[in-house]
């Protein structure tokens, strides 16, 4: 059903990554030849990401990436990607312990998020990343083609979580 | 049924009837009634009472101007004060109550006030309450008394509230003829508009006014335009949604009330919204308020401006008199004329002040009404409502004359021209000239992306207002990337011309009519106090405003203000523009405290961190204590037992076996790049560069200006790879200095920071037996002295799990620092406690922690205060001396490292006494405030090892004075204590348990 045309929907999912790192440095022009491996040719640019081999890098500010997996593991990726980036000034850290990441979708997450969020989320389109507030937390926001993933610490995993379920009510008749 | 109703007309539904209470007793009305409408369709005439003399008060506008009509709406814990009978709608079951009267509006004890009032001018309290001068509380106890408007709710608001964040193209502010046109154009282009209205339904003066556009009635174009917005999916309109104020890079904030014109929302359905809309260009088409005229008598019941009168007719069929008399400077309130007459008043006269003849529109509504040319209404006749006026002839001097004539009537609508209603362009520092011909203030230039268009611009003809509207949506859709292929065709309306207003800002007092003329109806601000403000001194507009309170009201004087600067103006003898205007500030109307919490109330009001621990915390009796924006354990508590016997057990447990707590709090900082050493030189006292791979160091860190910033230890955990640690309260500040420096002022190094702290999990395992623990967990070996040693550090495995495991110690025993991947933080938690069974291992929380490093000496916040050095609390032998680092410069200088600075020592309570924390020191016993101290306890606790209360104090060359007796006197508590200065170090001073 359309965006917009359907019964007014969120639904809320937290989502288990492997691997999620912190990535430094990287050059745009040495990018793709590190990561082919990963399936990933180039940089995403600014405020966007790009999606390889069960491998996506998410632009997080300037001259930082978000690498997630699904499946990898993420102490054989580090090693991996320490490896790729011994000959450059490029660093990797492991977060993957560090973030909830709460998976939004239905016809209305757009409306939902908008409670919270202010940045312009109706200008988002699949693959984009913004850095942005929901309610009181620092939340990195990644646009799929139909749903969001919001990143937050950990430790406030619990409290976004109760944020959300809040925020919820008026969607779910 | 409603007495004063005509019996055809009026867009009400009169197929469903509704009943609501006002004061208790129940009235009629219909579906699309406003409670005013209600009101005044039942014939209640007095609503309220006035702020300062409790004059009876009327319905006397229509909308958002309403300076009079105050009501407490509701009962119970959706009840509330002041709102604008003019501006509720009804629903069944609505209860009103009028406001600041006893016992009841119509017997309003307060009223003696009114009686009294040739003694309370303005400035009274500022000039009677001065003396004495301390007995001002005793007199602000009654004057709070007496003042205010309703009550608040006690009992907790059962709706909920919500924020809501929006983007768009262009954001239009007022639905009314330019707001519409302007949308329509804007929305055609393919702009994302969105549409603001605060009343309920779109249109604005068509719904009442008796005008044609494109030869049928006004009130069809209002529907066809408003359908066709909402069929354009890139168009919004809200209705019921306020615009109250005008914020940075076109950042307005709307309240939506979602559901104010309902008993209680639907289901889940929040009751107002506080929409924050940020638009890349703004259209204001907010219109103009009409403006009453000052003259003797002019705030009775029953004197109403006269678009209030005309409104109330044409939308809701309502009689607000049986005998009208219209007064006015221009020709806008003979509209009033015919809508009077059509629902059946009967108007007396037309008294125009104007000697010119009013415009050919204007006679046709004036049909065969007497009109009165040169003359203006002199007195009003009637004590609680109006019974007849006096009208006297007016001259260009504007002096009245001769004998007045008594005209009978019980409704006086009156019409002293319109103003432009310029608040949000003026919050956005917009600034205003005034215009002579509609006499008052109008936008000056344009801003950049802000656009006023209408009547809010000065253009009070509907013709224009459709121009205007339709050139400001093409153009700032255009200007926001979105240009029409269509041309938007204006609709046709038949302006004739007008004839001019003539300013009248006042009518004088005659001999016989010495009434008060009110300025401001709300706050009871006659042009006699401004005319006693002036002859006080009181000639700047923003000195007249705070002194007489004009225009401070919830209407924030919307009726009142330019008629107010006028009369000052005249007391000057210049000109209003050179008077000037008061500052206008949002919110342009009342904004509930629950829209702007939103859901961030109770437990949402900050958001709160939990450790990957904190379940396992939970449901194991820990007392859990909010430190900053942490949640952590306190104290576990055993069944039975007293908070201070669980402090002692656990720390007990802790130098005598074993114990574990929860560190994950601890900021984090992995620092790496090729760099890393050489930006940790820099921003630490003491070395980095010559740390080993696979060893920990404490570090201290100096703000710019020599005070200690922060310490913690770091370890090298690689070549180019260290690992952070910082106090709890300062990780984030921590990480910003250092991104500050590793940015702007070493880009050149190779550092790359990256925050951790919620990656890693931290326990510290302390006490005699943790070795063993920690053998069980890892093997001898590996757990060995040798192998890891004081301050080392070691990379392995728990239960599969990688763990960082640094040797140092918090507590002052022999101590491990065990840092775990956060989502296996549980597990490892788990298997530390089973492998310490064998040595009755149990964890502890912060207080025995806090016990255990102050019987250690070792430094928190409450000494790293901001105004200590590294000196002051002995670390001075860690600075380097031969390289630079962030504050050494400042740290040099005299005042930080002369004598008399106080110093980091311990105390040790002689009196068996806990020692107050906080306490000042003092060197007599009998010292009380204000008193030459010599320092103050930073920390105090008792000490289960020693038996003693201890504690750490900052002491004035503290470390001369070992043994000396001084007094810790709280004057917060009235306690003083007896202590002796000691070493900061009361445990283990020679580390033997931490090396062991």
């Amino acid at each position: 059903m359309a965006e917009g045309r359907s019964i007014p929907s969120v639904a809320l999912q937290e989502r288990l990554v492997e691997t999620l790192f912190q990535i430094h440095g990287l050059e745009s022009e040495t990018a793709g030849d590190i990561l082919k491996d990963f399936g990933i040719m180039r940089l995403p640019h600014d405020r966007t990401s790009g999606v390889g081999n069960d491998a996506t890098l998410m632009w997080n500010g300037p001259g930082e990436w978000l690498f997630e997996s699904e499946f990898r593991l993420a102490e054989e990726t580090l090693n991996s990607l320490r490896g790729l980036f011994v000959s450059t000034d490029a660093t990797v850290t492991d977060l993957s312990s560090a973030r909830t990441i709460v998976r939004i979708s239905g016809s209305s997450r757009r409306d939902f998020l908008k409670k919270g969020c202010p940045a312009d989320v109706d200008a988002m389109t699949d693959g984009d990343v913004i850095s942005s507030l929901i309610g009181h937390f620092t939340a990195t926001v990644h646009c799929r083609s139909d749903c969001f993933d919001v990143y937050v610490l950990q430790s406030f995993g619990t409290d976004f979580w109760y944020w959300c379920r809040q925020n919820i009510r008026e969607f779910n008749i | 049924m409603n007495s004063h109703r005509h019996p055809v007309g009026g867009t009400i539904d009169r197929e469903h009837p509704i009943t609501f209470r006002f004061d208790g007793k129940a009235y009629s009305a219909f579906d699309g009634d406003t409670l005013a409408s209600a009101l005044l369709a039942n014939g209640v005439r007095i609503v309220g009472r006035s702020f300062k003399y409790h004059r009876p008060r009327g319905i006397f506008g229509m909308g958002v101007e309403e300076p009079s009509s105050m009501v407490q709406l509701r009962s119970g814990p959706r009840s509330e004060p002041n709102v604008r009978a003019t501006e509720v709608e009804v629903f069944d079951g609505l209860e009103a109550f009028s406001q600041h009267c006893w016992p009841s509006v119509n017997l309003d004890f307060g009223a003696v006030i009114n009686f009294a009032s040739p003694i309370f001018p303005s400035g009274f309290y500022y000039k009677t309450f001065m003396w004495p001068a301390s007995k001002w509380m005793f007199y602000e106890h009654f004057i709070r008394k007496a003042a205010g408007l309703g009550k608040s709710a006690t009992e907790r608001d059962p709706d909920t509230y919500s924020k809501f964040y929006q983007h768009c193209d262009v954001l239009i502010v007022g639905a009314g003829p330019t707001g519409l046109s302007a949308a329509l154009s804007a929305g055609q282009a393919g702009a994302k508009v969105v549409l603001v209205e605060e009343t309920g339904q779109t249109g604005g003066r068509l719904n009442f006014d008796d005008e044609a556009v494109d030869g049928k009635p006004a009130q069809e174009w209002v529907y066809d335009t408003t359908q066709k917005l909402n069929l354009m999916s890139n168009v919004e309109v809200l209705c019921r949604t306020t615009a109250f104020g005008f914020y940075d890079q076109n950042l307005l904030g709307a309240l939506e009330r979602i559901a104010d014109h309902r008993r209680e929302p639907y289901g889940r359905e929040d009751r107002q919204r506080l929409r924050m809309i940020r638009a890349k260009q703004v259209v204001v088409a907010t219109g103009a308020i009409e403006r009453s005229i000052p003259f003797s008598g002019n705030d009775k019941p029953g004197v109403m401006l006269a678009s209030a009168a005309r409104g109330y007719a044409r939308r809701f069929a309502v009689r607000c008199g049986k005998k009208a008399v219209v007064f006015t400077n221009n020709d806008s309130a003979y509209a009033t004329v015919s809508a009077l007459k059509s629902v059946g008043v009967m108007v007396e006269a037309v008294i125009d002040c104007r000697l010119a003849s009013p415009g050919e529109d204007a006679l046709r509504h004036l049909g065969n009404t007497p009109l009165k040319q040169g003359f203006a209404i002199s007195g009003v006749r009637g004590m609680r409502r109006v019974k007849s006026v006096e009208v006297s002839r007016f001259q260009d001097n504007g002096e009245v004359m001769g004998s007045p004539e008594t005209l009978t009537c019980d409704l006086v609508c009156v019409s002293g021209g319109w103003t432009p209603t310029i608040h949000l362009f003026s919050h956005a520092q917009g600034k205003l000239m005034f215009d002579e011909e509609i006499g008052a203030f109008v936008p000056g230039e344009q801003l950049g992306s802000i656009e006023v268009a209408g009547s809010a611009n000065g253009s009070m003809s509907l013709g224009a207002c459709l121009q205007q509207g339709s050139d400001a949506g093409s153009k700032r859709s255009m200007d926001s990337g979105h240009k029409s292929e269509l041309q938007t065709k204006i609709p046709q309306v038949d302006d004739s011309p007008v004839t001019p207003m003539q300013l009248l800002w006042q009518v004088p007092k005659t001999r016989r009519n010495s009434a008060k003329r009110f300025v401001d109806i709300q706050n009871d601000v006659t042009v006699e106090d401004i005319e006693l403000a002036f002859a006080e001194g009181y000639v700047s507009v923003e000195h007249l405003k705070r002194y007489t309170t004009l225009g401070m009201g919830t209407d924030q004087g919307r009726t009142s203000n330019i008629n107010g600067l006028a009369n000052l103006a005249r007391l000057r003898r210049s000109d209003i523009p050179s008077v000037g205007h008061t500052t206008f500030r949002p919110p342009y109307t009342p904004v509930s405290m629950g829209a702007l919490a939103g859901g961030e109330f109770g437990t949402h009001l900050s958001p709160l961190r939990r450790t990957p621990l904190h379940e396992w915390h939970e449901s194991n009796r820990a007392q859990m204590l909010n430190s900053g924006v942490w949640k952590r354990p306190f104290f576990y508590i055993k069944t039975g037992e007293q908070v201070r016997d669980a402090i002692i057990r656990e720390t007990r447990q802790v130098r005598e076996k074993v114990g574990i707590v929860d560190v994950s709090t601890l900021g984090k900082i992995e620092v790496q790049g090729r760099d890393a050493a050489e930006f940790l030189e820099r921003v630490y006292i003491n070395r980095w560069k010559s740390l080993p791979i696979g060893r920990c160091r404490y570090g201290l860190m100096l703000r710019e200006d020599g005070f200690v910033f922060d310490d913690g230890t770091t370890t090298r955990v690689a070549e180019n790879e260290y690992y952070m640690t910082t106090t709890t309260a300062n990780a984030g500040p921590v990480l910003e200095h250092l991104e500050f420096y590793a940015q702007t002022v070493w880009p050149e190094l190779h550092v790359h920071l990256t925050s951790v702290s919620d990656q890693w999990a931290g326990m510290a395992l302390a006490g005699p037996d943790s070795r063993n623990v920690l053998g069980v967990l890892i093997g001898e070996t590996e757990a060995s002295n040798e192998n890891l040693p004081y301050m080392g550090f070691l990379a392995t495995r728990i239960d599969g799990v990688a763990v960082r495991i640094f040797r140092v110690s918090f507590s002052g025993e022999l101590g491990y620092e065990i840092h775990i991947p956060s989502k296996f933080a549980q597990k490892v938690w788990q298997a530390v406690l089973e492998a310490g069974r064998e040595w009755d291992i149990a964890p502890y929380g912060m207080e025995a922690m806090t016990v255990m490093r102050i019987e250690k000496g070792h430094v928190v916040s409450a000494e790293l205060d901001g105004r200590t050095t590294a000196t002051d609390l002995g670390f001075e032998r860690m600075m380097k001396k031969d390289v630079d680092f962030v504050g050494k410069r400042l740290a040099e200088r005299d005042a930080l490292v002369s004598v008399g600075r106080k110093q980091l020592v311990g105390v040790v309570s002689l009196s068996g006494r806990p020692i107050p924390k906080g306490a000042q020191i003092v060197a007599d016993r009998e010292a009380r405030p204000p008193a030459t101290t010599t320092g103050h306890v930073t920390s105090s606790c008792y000490s289960p090892l020693m038996d003693k209360e201890i504690g750490l104090a900052l002491i004035v060359d503290g470390r001369q004075i070992y043994g000396k007796e001084l007094y810790a006197a709280s004057p917060l508590t009235g306690r003083t204590v007896p202590v002796e200065v000691t070493h900061h170090i009361f445990v283990d001073p020679e580390g033997e348990r931490t090396r062991g």
